[in-house]
């Protein structure tokens, strides 16, 4: 006859359902503890900033290589060390010890170490010359010639941001995929002299949107650079919409 | 001969040899979004002696209202200071309006002599500076609403390329006599005018497509039959008569022929009759009820009602009958086909918590719910595409209503007592 075993089952049982209420309470808690405290998370503030600042009128302008000659130009740069030259080691007093014939190891691997650093300076300044010389040879890159400092180098760029902001405000169209194409004149005073429609999609509603879109964003136009005239063709279209 | 030739491959080397034009640089600009242009409308001025400032204001009303509801403008009244012979490009000072956000400038003058009424309305884009359209109208002071409808219609002509439908008008079944019987009103309700006085049930009214004469279904006679009339005459012609059901009369696009529901050989079938009554044709062959037919624009196809699934559904066959295609979603009742005007979409009714008004694409794709108050039935689209006119039970008593063809802008504009159903739209006045 066999004894009867006390089962574990039911203490087993008890631990979950204890467990899961546990749980379940914490679960509840931290839920409520969430819905009534305030976010605590730092505030995430968004700043807008215009990219297009007019920088420089010509960054490309100008010429890497100088006239021997000229005395008004800026020394060209002096070549870098090489990225991975050995330090220079630091010249510091030691002890005067008497004349051998024979280098120690130390002594040899600097002394070896500083002719490499000189010799990777000299490859990269005549490899640095070269490619100077190929460049100015194809035509204008460089700056030292170049002013570089007068605004609008990106005239374009501005006149489509300022104009892309007034759009945003005015658009209006009626028809599936309208487009109009504006050719803009631009005095030297950045004074709208004249739009002209070159291509339009006969969306009339869509033409008044857009004109209405240029006179707004008139008055934040800024004379061209050089303060000369500029026309430019800019065509508007609904975002999303394809390409005729 | 050769000479020609010569001269032709001249040209062509001479056309090689000039270096095209440097292609220009184009910017794109983009944005997102679609907002309404703002339009600003100022009651006309007196131009006279005569000083009626309740009819320079209503036909403010009329144009904004027509205006605002083709959803192509958003429009304000504004009061102008009275300027006298100011409706000259050089004597406007558009700056103010632009300053203020308007795009577009409504002004207008009138004249008062006795019964005689000369109103002129301008159109004036306030950016560009510029005269869009001007209209001059003569005629009787009780022609004012008619004068701004269709000054509206010329607006949005000059804007979108496309008529308006506002100098159109209702065509409607009213039980406001005691009676149904046919009435028709401008589009937006006003100036109702009874047209039949049968005394009975009159019903299903559709207009030609040259605007002059009527069709509907009257049982002034004990049966349903099919009649027609012009709007000119009280004179009503029987047009099909035939034993049992005569219904739902539709003028096919040139005008030539009659599709409509007949009960003559048992089950309610489509048929097609000469514009006199004559040489009916059958075009279905079904054991159901096939009924509301309503025809394409180009007369090609004819979008009809038929329950041969169990629930009436909409479908579609040819103009001659057969390749019938079911185009309303199964499983629920949809009823009162109608084409757009430009044939790419069906509005229909379907019973979706009480009926109401759906598009679908003519290849049956895309099917849109346009309303949700209330229970929404025969829709009907405006001549232009732009509005649907359509009978509702939102507000108790059967009414018309009109919505823009996006289901925006739902507006009750039947005002008579009773009951108003079955509207149509009339074509667009020549």
């Amino acid at each position: 006859m066999q004894r009867a075993t006390p089962s574990r089952e039911p203490r087993f049982a008890v631990s979950i359902t204890l467990s899961l209420l546990l749980h379940a309470t914490l679960v509840a808690a931290l839920y409520w503890w969430q819905q009534f405290l305030p976010q605590m998370g730092p505030v995430q503030t968004t700043y807008y900033v215009d990219v297009v600042n007019l920088p420089v009128a010509d960054p490309r302008s100008g010429s890497p290589v100088q006239a021997e000659n000229s005395a008004d130009v800026a020394p060209p740069p002096s070549p870098e060390p090489p990225a991975m030259a050995a330090p220079q080691p630091q010249s510091r007093p030691v002890a005067r010890q008497p004349a051998t014939n024979t280098e120690s190891s130390a002594a040899f691997q600097q002394r070896m170490a500083k002719l490499q650093g000189v010799a990777d300076a000299k490859r990269q300044a005549q490899r640095l010359e070269e490619l100077r010389s190929k460049v100015a040879a194809a035509g204008r890159s460089g700056m030292p010639r170049g002013t570089g400092s007068e605004a609008g180098s990106d005239y374009t760029a501005y006149l489509h941001s300022r104009l892309k902001d007034a759009f945003r405000e005015t658009i209006s169209y009626n028809t599936k995929a309208p487009f109009v194409a504006m050719r803009l004149t631009i005095d030297g005073n950045g004074k709208l002299l004249r739009t002209r429609l070159e291509k339009s999609s006969n969306d009339k509603v869509f033409e008044l949107s857009v004109r209405r879109a240029i006179s707004l964003a008139e008055p934040s136009f800024t004379p061209p650079p050089g303060r000369s005239q500029y026309e430019g063709v800019f065509v508007f279209r609904p975002e999303g919409v394809a390409q005729q | 001969m050769k000479w020609c030739i010569r001269l032709l491959c001249l040209m062509l080397l001479v056309s090689c040899l000039i270096p095209a034009p440097e292609a220009a640089e184009y910017i794109e600009v983009t944005a997102s979004g679609n907002r309404q242009l703002k339009m600003a409308v100022v009651p006309p001025q007196p131009a006279g002696s005569v000083i009626r400032p309740e009819l320079a204001n209503e036909a403010a009303d009329v144009t904004g209202f027509d205006l605002a509801m083709s959803g192509v403008v958003a429009t304000e009244r504004r009061s102008a200071a009275p300027q006298p012979g100011a409706l000259g490009l050089s004597t406007i000072d558009f700056v103010p309006w632009l300053s203020a956000g308007f795009d577009l400038l409504v002004l207008g003058e009138y004249e008062v002599r006795g019964e005689e009424l000369t109103l002129e309305f301008r159109l004036f884009d306030v950016v560009g500076k510029k005269q869009l359209a001007v209209k001059r109208y003569l005629g009787k002071k009780k022609d004012l609403r008619r004068f701004a409808h269709a000054f509206s219609d010329e607006v949005l002509q000059a804007l979108t390329g496309v008529r308006g439908s506002f100098s159109s008008k209702v065509v409607y079944v009213s039980s406001q006599t005691g009676s149904k019987e046919i009435w028709q009103m401008d589009w937006d309700g006003h100036d109702p005018q009874q047209m039949t006085r049968n005394k009975s049930i009159t019903i299903s009214p559709d207009v030609s497509p040259d605007g002059r004469e009527i069709l509907f279904t009257s049982y002034k006679r004990g049966n349903p039959d099919l009649y027609k009339r012009a709007f000119s005459s009280t004179v009503e012609v029987p047009v099909a008569s035939f034993r049992g059901l005569n219904i739902t009369g539709s003028w096919s696009p040139d005008g030539s022929k009659i599709a409509l529901a007949l009960s003559k050989d048992g089950n309610t079938e489509i048929y097609t009759i000469n514009r006199d009554g004559s040489g009916p044709k059958r075009l279905t062959v079904s054991h159901a009820a096939n009924v509301s037919p309503a025809w394409s624009p180009d007369g090609a196809m004819i979008a009809f009602v038929s329950d041969r699934l169990g629930k009436p559904q909409v479908y579609l066959m040819d103009a001659a009958g057969g390749n019938v295609r079911r185009i309303s979603p199964n499983g629920s009742y949809s009823v009162n086909p109608a084409w757009s005007p430009d044939g790419t979409k069906i509005a229909y009714a379907r019973s979706a918590g009480g009926f109401q008004i759906f598009t679908v694409n003519a290849d049956g794709s895309s099917h849109t719910q346009l309303t949700s108050e209330g229970s929404n039935e025969r829709p009907r689209w405006s001549p232009d595409g732009r509005l649907i006119v359509f009978s509702s039970r939102r507000g108790g008593a059967e009414a018309i209503y009109v919505m823009r063809a996006d289901g925006s802008g739902q507006t009750k504009v039947s005002r008579s007592g009773g009951t108003s159903s079955h509207p149509v739209w009339t074509p667009q006045p020549k």
